[in-house]
């Protein structure tokens, strides 16, 4: 048969073509497909660094990240995900019915926990059920709770700071995240039989060793939550810090929460008054939280919130009158108590008859009239010169995200008024950190010192590397601060600040309140206040500084809602720290001075 | 000396080869075969199994209870003189002619990616298309003998025959099914070719099948998809061009001696149906060009030495038939390998003996019986070498 020849010719010509293409791809192009074979299947995946842990400065862990343990399931390896589900259940927290379905879903890749402990980890992989594997990962964790909150900051998702000192030292804390290449089939099934085959190891980040003190952060807190509950205020702000160094040992950022169950805004407090004074030990805690009447505000507003101070500013026309000799501490004004200034009435906080006050009774009653004198005599210019030198208007140097330089009057904008209006705190908005740096400087013998809130980073295995010291320059001639300080202690010694006194001790300081401008642009002030105490002790030898803001309190006065706070967390430090009471006031027995903080801290623990 | 020692040994070969009985050839072939695509439905599957059943083995289960239904039905078929089958060629064809009609009984039919090809009977399903084969084959030679037989000149040959391909295509071009559309008509045309009828009536036929073809693919989307994805396989990487270029990955990678039995990486969800219609690229990812060449070898023999069986066949009906079949397996053989090596569209056709497929497999395996049982009743080419040697040792 002729045609089964031609059957056969036609069949052995489509295999010869056939064999000649597997030729063709199988040999002579089999490097180019063995390529794209292992490039399709290369999976890069990424292995989290741990983050840095933040302290304060005694170590006590604020935040940190611990290694944890992802548990997933192939599902397709599941032979009895009932029993297996049984077997699991208890280690990893889960209902053994719930676990069952994850079990057979038959999606060949199911994360059953995304953060189980390495030990809790270790007992599951004990089992061995083909199918159950762990992926390392990290979780950050807070163990002080929201402690310093504000402060600290938070990590994302994605495991990157994104508020606080977590945000500004993003990039020495988040560390080096390695890299492995794994063989995944395109469901993410690492194939059997297929090593990783590139890996690099995640770099641990760095730690931060904070300023902030632990018990003092802790105290300052209860103390202003109290208040906020007291006054029934919408939040408030308080710092201390370490005059010499520039070093914050607490910052607080509160805001009040009024859909809490048990808020006190609008109610009393608390039951009857105890009939003796509580000693802060046997008083409840306030919770601080999402569920008690006071929250950690979401920002922390002791740096990045701008208000018009009030009083507190003038330090900057008495310092700079001083510095300028247009006034002593003796100079006597006739004051009434009130002024119309280009047609606007400016007035005392409380009527009195016209009277003889000296520069020192005019600081330590607050008058706004015989401020007024005392700058009509100093000018402008020098005036301004003076707002600048003490730090507002610039950045605080604090590194800290969102550290504002303030809103300062321009030239523009300059009012006929606002020669009266800001040196009482009342055109210039400026942050509570910045107010508290100009009279820190003024504790320092008027040298400014930039504050910071890192003490130390700390290394692989536990190496301190100390930040550098702070820069610091002069703002006030010595002489003037040596004139100055006993005038701010008559503040506190018999005019708007007695609240402030902490037994045993000379306390320097200034109560500001000022009136809140309206939010909607124009030019008018809301019927709301922001009550101010910032000051300093010992004042004979100062060490620590402290400021106390409260927003929209009632009372609405500085002595009378901030001042008391002042007095009772700066009491805490001062014992804290065991510093040497003030000569003549029969408090703590003298003891020979240590000049810093620094030194004091090691004495203490 | 080991020259011509060398020499000699290829030669015994030769003769061995040339006077060993056809059916001794074509059933061994057939067992290799199969045993060396059960071996790779076992590799291939594994993945696909525990996605759809939940274990490594259940395809390879299936797929071992196929092959001894098949290897039952090739021992009946081979036992059997096929000249029997004339008797039962009429009942054959009506059953195949009925179990296509079922399917398109739209809630008989069991449905898969937008065709429905298949008969379920409990866990098993039957594709009438592929019974359809087998009698076509047979119905086919038995027509072409009967007409040839009554006389009736050529016309009456080509005719009836045309007619009947066009009946078991058009069925089958509706479940839809290109691709056993194709081996049909070649099935039936290589009847009418080895007939001898004369070419031109067949030639138009077969051209008129062609054109109908091409229409036809360009006319259902998902066809023209795949006609183009063939074309331009890089356009449509993504898209219907996917498995393709999957499959050259498969097979590119493996390069002369593979990654090893087991070790494809393409089966892992990358390649589509790794076990059936691209078996050939995982042989060829998992044991390299020297699987892919073995396979290929084993096919074409069996192909050769099944025309063998058909020009030494003892009646024009063996012969037709056989070729008939021989045809069958190449056509199936070519369209398969030619769509995993990329030069044909992709159609769903199985690799002969290889592919995971149950009633495909089971009348392959009868179609192969078939032509064993012509090779049992073949006649020695020209009083052949053997019997003459053991003439001569009986003298």
């Amino acid at each position: 048969m002729r045609r089964v020849r031609v059957v056969r010719i036609a069949l052995v010509v489509a295999l010869l073509v056939i064999a000649a293409r597997l030729v063709d791809v199988q040999v002579l192009h089999a490097g180019q497909y063995q390529a794209e074979a292992a490039q399709e299947l290369t999976q890069p995946v990424t292995i989290r660094a741990l983050r840095g842990t933040i302290t304060d400065r005694n170590g006590v862990v604020l935040e940190t990240s611990i290694p944890t343990d992802m548990v997933v399931a192939d599902d397709f390896q599941i032979r009895h995900p009932l029993a297996e589900a049984r077997a699991l259940a208890p280690l990893l927290h889960l209902g053994a019915e719930k676990l069952a379905g994850l079990l057979s879903e038959k999606s060949g890749y199911v994360p059953l926990v995304p953060n189980l402990s390495v030990t809790g980890a270790k007992k599951v992989m004990s089992l061995a059920f083909p199918g159950i594997t762990t992926i390392g990962t990290s979780v950050d964790v807070a163990p002080a709770g929201n402690l310093a909150a504000p402060v600290v900051g938070g990590v994302n998702a994605a495991g990157q700071g994104d508020a606080g000192l977590e945000a500004e030292y993003n990039r020495l804390l988040a560390g080096q995240a390695g890299q492995e290449t794994l063989l995944e089939s395109p469901l993410g099934i690492q194939l059997p039989g297929t090593p990783v085959a590139k890996k690099t190891p995640a770099v641990a980040g760095t730690g931060l060793q904070l300023t902030l003190d632990a018990p003092l952060q802790y105290t300052a807190e209860q103390d202003l939550a109290r208040e906020i509950i007291a006054s029934h205020a919408s939040g408030g702000q308080v710092i201390v810090e370490d005059t010499a160094t520039g070093q914050v040992l607490a910052m607080v950022s509160l805001a009040a929460n009024p859909g809490a169950a048990g808020s006190g805004a609008g109610k009393s407090p608390s039951g009857p008054a105890p009939a003796t004074p509580p000693q802060s030990s046997s008083v409840a805690p306030v919770t601080i939280g999402p569920n008690g009447p006071v929250e950690e505000a979401p920002t922390n507003a002791a740096v990045t919130q701008l208000y018009e101070p009030g009083s507190v500013f003038k330090i900057v026309p008495f310092s700079a009158a001083l510095a300028a000799g247009v006034i002593t501490p003796q100079t006597t004004f006739t004051v009434p108590d009130q002024r119309t200034i280009d047609g606007y009435l400016f007035h005392d906080a409380t009527p009195h008859p016209t009277m003889q006050m000296t520069a020192t009774q005019i600081l330590a009653q607050s008058s706004n009239i015989g401020t007024s004198f005392i700058t009509q005599k100093l000018g402008e210019t020098r005036l301004l010169a003076q707002v600048r030198a003490l730090g507002f208007g610039r950045p605080t140097g604090l590194h800290f995200p969102g550290d504002s330089p303030g809103l300062l009057v321009t030239p523009a904008q300059w009012a006929p008024t606002d020669w009266v209006s800001l040196p009482i705190g009342q055109v210039d908005a400026v942050s509570p950190m910045q107010v508290l740096d100009a009279y820190s400087a003024l504790a320092n013998g008027g040298v400014f010192v930039t504050p910071k809130l890192v003490r130390a980073t700390v290394g692989a295995g536990g190496a301190l590397r100390p930040t550098p010291r702070s820069p610091s320059r002069r703002v006030i001639p010595q002489a003037v601060a040596k004139e100055l300080v006993p005038m701010f202690e008559q503040v506190v010694d018999n005019g708007t600040g007695v609240a402030a006194a902490v037994p045993g001790y000379l306390v320097a300081g200034k109560t500001g309140t000022a009136q809140i401008p309206a939010d909607n642009g124009t030019a008018g002030y809301l019927t709301a206040f922001d009550a101010t105490f910032v000051g300093f002790a010992p004042a004979n030898h100062p060490v620590l500084s402290a400021i106390v803001v409260l927003n929209r309190a009632t009372p609405i006065y500085g002595g009378a809602v901030a001042a008391p706070v002042f007095s009772k967390i700066m009491a805490y430090a001062l014992h804290r720290y065991d510093v040497p009471a003030s000569p003549g006031l029969g408090g703590k027995p003298q003891a020979t001075a240590p000049s810093t903080l620094t030194a004091l801290v090691r004495q203490a623990t | 000396m080991t020259a011509t020692k060398s020499v000699a040994r290829q030669a015994r070969v030769v003769v061995l080869l040339r006077e060993m009985p056809t059916s001794t050839i074509l059933v061994t072939l057939v067992a290799v075969l199969c045993v060396l695509g059960t071996i790779m439905v076992g590799s291939a599957s594994e993945v696909v199994s525990i996605e759809t059943y939940g274990s490594a083995w259940s395809i390879l289960v299936r797929q071992c209870m196929w092959l001894a239904l098949g290897t039952l039905v090739m021992v009946v078929t081979s036992r059997m003189d096929y000249r029997l089958l004339r008797r039962f060629a009429r009942l054959l064809v009506l059953a195949a002619f009925g179990g296509l009609l079922l399917v398109l009984v739209p809630h008989l039919a069991v449905q898969a990616t937008g065709a429905s090809r298949w008969i379920g009977f409990g866990s098993f399903d039957v594709q009438p298309s592929e019974v359809m084969k087998l009698a076509l084959a047979v119905f086919g030679a038995d027509l072409v003998v009967r007409r040839e037989e009554a006389g009736g000149g050529e016309r009456t040959v080509i005719g009836p025959v045309l007619l009947l391909i066009a009946g078991a295509c058009g069925l089958v071009l509706a479940e839809p099914d290109m691709g056993t559309t194709v081996v049909l008509g070649c099935i039936g045309l290589s009847l009418l070719f080895a007939s001898g009828v004369s070419f031109r009536p067949v030639v138009k036929a077969g051209g008129a099948v062609v054109v109908l073809a091409v229409l036809a693919s360009l006319v259902d989307p998902y066809r023209r998809q795949r006609l183009l994805s063939f074309l331009n396989p890089g356009a449509h990487a993504s898209g219907s061009g996917y498995q393709v270029v999957q499959s050259l990955i498969g097979l590119g990678s493996g390069h002369i001696f593979g990654v090893g039995l087991g070790n494809g990486t393409e089966k892992w969800g990358f390649l589509p149906n790794p076990h059936s219609d691209f078996i050939f690229s995982v042989i060829g990812q998992e044991l390299g060009l020297v699987g892919t060449g073995v396979v290929l070898v084993l096919l074409g023999a069996l192909c050769w030495f099944g025309l063998r069986v058909a020009s030494r066949a003892p009646d024009r009906f063996g012969g037709l038939l056989g070729v008939a079949i021989v045809v069958w397996l190449a056509v199936e053989t070519i369209i398969n390998a030619g769509a995993v090596i990329g030069l044909l569209p992709v159609t769903g056709i199985p690799l002969p003996f290889i592919s995971y497929g149950g009633s495909s497999l089971v009348v392959t395996m009868a179609g192969a019986g078939v032509l064993v049982s012509i090779a049992r009743r073949e006649q020695a080419p020209d009083g052949g070498l053997l019997p003459r040697l053991a003439e001569l040792r009986s003298r």
